[in-house]
């Protein structure tokens, strides 16, 4: 979608039009739902926290001012719904659900004949607010002011994330080898 | 600094590694629901008739409440006497209560 027709359709989306908003959420629904799998490592609750962002995003399509892209409010919308997730399951003390989480992903790998690399097992246990920064840094490419945005946090906490992630995927990477 | 290079490189190979393994998670982990736009338009009007609802609700009860406040001041107002005696009783009532309370309670632990 260019930005233009996206911009033209928010437009109309805060004035309104369901139609318009119901456009913007079918085009955005796999990119948000992606994004989640990669946040949570897991896909079931990857796709209940994409159907409670797009919620969020239909209720308060009208406070969207544009100061950054539509794909980034709502990776912010998302982010801060999977935190809060996370919490209320680390109260019910889900450290084994976390492990579970990690084993539905690999089944998902496996039954498609899949390799499940070490990497990946490394990524899933490290703690989800490291994961992210390194997604967000890496993989999206945002820069650490806008990570510091998108999260509610300085700018250098966003890079001490990103740079303790990574020295814990080497160091246990190392290991691994070894 | 030999050393500093081969982190680099090191770190260099791991986002390489990790974009990759991203990549291969966005072709493997389709979303299992993918609604076409009239399904989210149905449930787009749905939560817009429900957040309406919520928003009258609270006008609804601001307004009740704003009422009320206004109603009492206005009373306090016109009839201080009245709220004067209205307020004395029921400062009564309450110390009354009380003193029931702890003279009750007294009452029970001499019995022991």
């Amino acid at each position: 979608m260019s930005q233009e027709r996206e911009r033209a359709l928010i437009q109309q989306a805060q004035r309104g039009d369901s139609a318009a908003l119901a456009s913007l959420i079918h085009e955005h629904y796999s990119f948000v739902f992606k994004y989640l799998v990669k946040v949570s490592m897991d896909p079931k609750m990857a796709e209940d926290l994409a159907q409670d962002t797009m919620i969020r995003c239909m209720e308060n399509i009208g406070r969207y001012d544009g100061s950054s892209l539509f794909s980034s409010w709502l990776i912010t919308i998302a982010t801060r719904l999977f935190i809060d997730k996370t919490r209320r399951k680390k109260r019910e003390n889900s450290w084994m659900k976390q492990e579970e989480n990690a084993r539905r992903l690999r089944w998902n790998y496996e039954s498609q004949q899949e390799d499940w690399t070490d990497l990946l097992d490394l990524m899933s246990r490290l703690p989800a607010d490291q994961r992210i920064a390194i997604l967000l840094k890496h993989y999206y490419g945002y820069t650490y002011d806008e990570i510091g945005t998108l999260l509610g946090i300085p700018a250098g906490t966003a890079k001490s994330r990103v740079s303790c992630g990574l020295t814990e995927l080497r160091k246990e990477a190392v290991r691994h080898e070894r | 600094m030999r050393d500093k290079e081969i982190d680099d490189e090191f770190e260099t190979r791991l986002i390489q590694e990790l974009s990759g393994e991203w990549n291969r998670m966005d072709k493997l982990v389709p979303p299992s629901l993918d609604l076409p736009p009239s399904a989210w338009e149905q449930r787009i009007q749905a939560v817009w008739r429900e957040k309406k609802r919520t928003e009258k609700r609270e006008n609804l009860l601001f307004l009740l409440i704003a009422l009320t406040v206004i109603g009492g001041c206005l009373f306090v107002y016109s009839y201080p006497y009245v709220y004067a005696i209205v307020q004395g009783l029921g400062l009564a009532v309450a110390v009354g209560v009380v003193a029931v309370t702890v003279f009750s309670r007294k009452g029970k632990r001499h019995e022991f």
